[in-house]
């Protein structure tokens, strides 16, 4: 998974949504150790100070905890993992029903259809 | 710093001379053996050994002319390139006073110029056809040792003249340096200006010497045969050294104060 | 140690009668990655060489660490130029031992990995590397120090985008995390995500001095963008130079 940066909005934010995702992915498993931030920045190719603070928020958000030892480590709370999947999936549903309405589909119709199409 | 300083210095040094001062002293060995010292052995021969002879002696005086052209621009690139062009860039930013880095520069520039002097006069001697065999004789040795004990202040001598020839050559060298800063005060034709500053220095001395003279202050030089030699000496390495001391802290001052590397 | 790195008060800069830098005043923290953006001719150059002591200001006053620029700031100043300044007969060793006999926080061992994962090979001649490679040699005595601050001067403007990227990776990976990094450029869009601060600068002026996410906050759009819009405006400006 290539890091996407885009021009419009703070690196940051956008390190933080994508280290998030990489965590509900289980590209980081609960309870693994994150790598430094330093090695992340380098991945990035960001600066270790804007990669600093999207670990932060990481933090704030519960997905990840510092320890004094052994560096970051990803949350092991799958009630906190489940409730950000669960965030992410009504991002996902919400543009789903944007399109489709779009296309003139009301919501209802457009689930009907998402179930009789078996995706 | 000066003791690193000055060793990159000499390694640029060695790295330019060493085949230069090698190839002095081999080609000198060669005309020893080449040139017809010894006339009267006309058997026939001669005009072959006439022509290798020009050539060899040609070749020799051919590397002495380019030891000692090389050693002049070794001065003034070393200074104007090592300290005010590209280089500058490397030798300004490292963590050492300015006038550390001129005098590591002055000194290799004497120590250059004194070598390749040194070199010409020994390969002189390895040209000329000494039966070395004599050189070695005790005798010589004994009576030069004799002629010593005599005289014990005559290597005092050799050695004051030594320094005063230092020293001149040190004021040469610190009105380059000089000029070449005055030049760099400059923003456009800088070497033309290096040019004219020297001739204005230069200028600036002599009057400086005609003002002293005419003052009378030189007066007591007068007396000095009756004080003796070594007095004589030791005023006139002063009487050198102070110009080039002033020059030497003007240079400096001009780097430290007015640098402007572009 | 004071609070600030760089401290800028006044700072004109002219040559002869041409104005390179004009009434600069400027603060730069410690710790960050800060881009130095203007168009050639901007000044960001003076700037640079001010701050390392190749040129002298010709009013105002600079302070790096709180102290006036001399030997004890050299000592702490790691400066990549824009140009080659060695000599051709050395090796990079060479070089390498002369950066450590100077420098005490230059890293050798540390040079010579560099040189390793960089594909040089420390004991070639420099005559016989190619530009490319001599900028990397130059780029690794720059960064095997753990200097206070490291002035940048054009590091990627010579080199393909692939050669970009690995220049600011080996930065980002080698920098000392407590000093700062000034970094001249006018590719903006290239080294963008690896800045804390953006500082514009325009014939001699500092226009803006801002951290990147809060230009990207409050306007929305790139540094890059930014950048263009402010130089796009007026064209004819450059005009004076």
């Amino acid at each position: 998974m290539d890091w996407k940066l885009t021009d419009d909005r703070p690196i940051w934010l956008q390190l933080t949504e994508q280290m998030t995702r990489r965590i509900i992915t289980g590209i980081y498993p609960p309870g693994s150790r994150l790598p430094s931030v330093r090695e992340l920045a380098a991945e990035a190719g960001v600066n270790p100070n804007t990669m600093q603070r999207a670990l932060a928020q990481l933090e704030q958000d519960g997905l990840a905890k510092a320890d004094r030892t052994a560096g970051r480590m990803v949350t092991q709370d799958t009630a906190v993992l489940d409730a950000v999947r669960r965030a992410q999936a009504r991002v996902v549903m919400e543009q789903y029903i944007h399109a489709m309405a779009e296309l003139g589909y009301t919501p209802g119709e457009a689930a009907a259809l998402l179930k009789e199409e078996k995706l | 710093m000066l003791g690193k300083l000055l060793k990159y210095d000499f390694r640029a040094m060695w790295k330019q001379f060493s085949m230069i001062w090698l190839a002095a002293l081999v080609i000198a060995l060669i005309n020893r053996f080449t040139l017809p010292f010894n006339q009267g052995s006309n058997d026939g021969a001669g005009g072959e050994n006439e022509l290798l002879a020009i050539i060899t002696i040609t070749v020799f005086i051919g590397v002495m002319c380019a030891m000692f052209v090389v050693a002049m621009v070794f001065v003034l690139t070393r200074f104007y390139r090592g300290l005010l062009g590209d280089e500058g860039y490397l030798m300004h930013t490292l963590p050492v006073k300015t006038w550390q880095l001129v005098f590591s520069k002055l000194i290799c520039a004497v120590v250059v110029t004194v070598i390749s002097v040194a070199v010409s006069i020994l390969a002189m001697f390895l040209m000329m056809p000494i039966n070395w065999i004599e050189v070695f004789d005790m005798e010589l040795w004994m009576s030069l040792a004799q002629g010593l004990l005599q005289r014990p202040d005559a290597l005092l001598y050799l050695g004051e003249f030594f320094l005063l020839c230092v020293v001149a050559l040190a004021l040469m060298i610190t009105m380059v340096y000089l000029s070449m800063a005055i030049g760099h005060l400059f923003h456009r034709r800088r070497v033309l200006m290096s040019v004219v500053a020297f001739f204005a220095l230069d200028i600036l001395g002599n009057l400086v010497i005609g003002l002293v003279n005419e003052l009378g202050l030189l007066r007591f030089l007068d007396q000095m045969a009756v004080w003796g030699g070594h007095i004589g000496f030791w005023v006139g390495i002063t009487l050198m050294l102070i110009p080039a001391v002033l020059m030497f802290f003007a240079t400096s001052y001009l780097l430290k104060h007015r640098l402007n590397l572009e | 140690m004071s609070e600030q790195l760089i401290v800028c008060r006044g700072l004109s800069k002219a040559y002869g009668r041409k104005p390179a830098l004009s009434g600069v005043d400027l603060e730069v923290g410690r710790g960050r990655i800060v881009g130095l953006l203007g168009p050639n001719g901007s000044g960001k150059t003076t700037l640079i060489k001010l701050l390392c002591g190749l040129l002298q200001p010709t009013t105002g006053q600079i302070e790096i660490g709180g102290l006036p620029v001399g030997v004890e700031t050299k000592a702490q100043v790691s400066y990549l130029p824009d140009r080659m300044y060695f000599a051709n007969w050395m090796r990079a060793v060479d070089l390498f031992d002369l950066f450590r006999d100077f420098y005490r926080d230059f890293d050798y061992e540390k040079a010579i990995a560099m040189c390793r994962s960089l594909g040089v090979e420390p004991q070639d001649r420099l005559k016989t590397m190619s530009k490319g490679t001599k900028e990397k040699v130059q780029l690794v005595l720059v960064m095997a120090r753990k200097a206070q601050l490291y002035l940048l001067d054009e590091p990627i403007a010579g080199v393909d985008p692939a050669a970009r990227d690995f220049i600011l990776h080996t930065i980002l990976t080698n920098y000392n995390e407590e000093g700062t990094v000034l970094i001249s450029t006018h590719l903006i869009s290239d080294i963008e995500k690896v800045l804390d601060e953006a500082i514009f600068l325009k014939t001699g002026k500092v226009m803006l001095h801002e951290t990147v996410d809060h230009i990207r906050e409050t306007q929305g759009k790139s540094v890059d963008a930014l950048f263009r819009e402010i130089f796009r405006a007026q064209p004819l400006e450059g005009g004076e130079f």
